[in-house]
């Protein structure tokens, strides 16, 4: 018995272009999944924490009228207290921070995305273009290095032109990370404002419901891009 | 500074991994559909575990692993029909004389299969084996010997 004829004989077995295509793209829809899965369990988590924090008990103790917290919940002038508190809490490993501001409960997970998780903020006064124009979106941010991000972000400008040009030169990321955050972010836009169908939430103006456009951004062409975030009103 | 990628590529190693993986799939459970959906599963776990590596070694070991372990799993699961036909040898795409040599690696029992593929096959050492299947080297050269002595032997009575 020729021992040597074995690996001959096994290297004729192939995997199919068309297989592999195929493995490449149930691993692509179970890595979203298990994404959506990874994301959503701690925030499921977070939810229930709320329902506790909101029983008639707790609303009760938030109420004006409560005497022991009249003190730190000071009349707002809309006739609900202000209430600013924080309660922090491990559950699944990650890091539950719930606040309570102005009535709003905000959920967040992990320390990490305490700063940016719910809040998108604007890094600079935009002017006259959109809302989208200034912000980088926590989905994004967790493509890069936390403390680096931390320090590009005080760095940037209005001059520079769009907040996410910048961060994607800056960052060098690529069109398909781009594209894997910009889907996270629309999946977290639908899951927390959503849109009913009489149209987009009372509370929520376009501005708000607004995704990236890849195609726009990737031309690095910042005149265009200038152009396509115009605010409306210009 | 980029932090390190938390999502695996699954096209790299997809394309990199595939066929090694489907061969010895294919060895261990000696048909192609049972071979394929060993490698489906294997990099289905590469993506949701997303687990860190040295280096290109460390990740095709690990791979391998979870494949041959995958197999088991199936060649337990039809523990009542152990038994694979010739047909099914030529079905994974070999020629006549190939589907002979396959046909007797598949009939070794599993413990030798997989020793003897990655030796033959996959080029590995000894205490290589021993690392990616987590048994001692001793054990691998034992089942290595054992092998090839079942092997010569069902090739002696074939010749017959």
């Amino acid at each position: 018995m020729d021992f040597e004829k074995i690996k001959p004989a096994v290297d004729e077995i192939q995997l199919s272009e068309i297989r592999q295509e195929r493995i490449i793209e149930a691993c692509e829809k179970h890595k979203k999944k298990s994404f959506n899965y990874k994301l959503w369990i701690p925030v499921a988590v977070a939810a229930m924490f709320v329902v506790v924090i909101f029983s008639p008990g707790f609303i009760f103790r938030a109420s004006k009228s409560a005497d022991n917290m009249e003190a730190e919940a000071p009349e707002n002038g809309k006739g609900f207290g202000y209430l600013a508190d924080s309660y922090a809490g491990e559950v699944n490993d990650e890091e539950i921070y719930v606040a309570v501001e102005d009535c709003i409960t905000q959920v967040v997970v992990s320390a990490q995305s305490q700063t940016n998780a719910v809040e998108v903020k604007s890094l600079f006064n935009s002017g006259v273009y959109r809302k989208i124009y200034s912000v980088i979106p926590s989905q994004f941010a967790w493509l890069v290095d936390f403390e680096e991000y931390k320090k590009w972000e005080k760095s940037v400008s209005v001059a520079g032109g769009m907040a996410m040009l910048q961060f994607v030169e800056h960052f060098g990321i690529t069109r398909e990370e781009f594209d894997y955050a910009n889907e996270a972010y629309a999946s977290y836009i639908n899951s927390t404002s959503g849109c009913s169908i009489l149209g987009k939430p009372a509370n929520k103006s376009e501005e708000e419901l607004e995704i990236f456009n890849a195609e726009v951004i990737y031309s690095f062409d910042k005149d265009r891009i200038n152009e396509y975030y115009l605010a409306d009103y210009n | 500074m980029r932090k390190e990628k938390l999502i695996p590529d699954a096209r790299r190693v997809v394309k990199e991994y595939g066929n090694s993986l489907y061969r010895l799939c294919s060895v261990m459970t000696g048909n192609r559909e049972d071979a394929d959906d060993a490698v489906q599963e294997c990099f289905l776990k590469y993506v949701e575990k997303a687990p860190q590596f040295n280096d290109e070694e460390h990740e095709k070991a690990w791979l391998i692993r979870v494949a041959s372990n995958i197999c088991k799993d199936i060649l337990r699961k039809r523990k009542h029909q152990s038994f694979v036909s010739l047909d099914e040898i030529r079905n994974l795409g070999t020629s006549e004389d190939n589907a002979q040599i396959l046909e007797m690696l598949v009939s070794l029992e599993d413990k030798y299969r997989i020793v003897i593929h990655l030796h033959y096959v996959e080029g590995y050492k000894a205490w290589e084996i021993a690392s990616v299947i987590g048994i001692t080297e001793a054990a691998v050269k034992k089942r290595l010997q054992r092998g090839r002595e079942a092997l010569r032997e069902i090739y002696e009575k074939e010749a017959r």
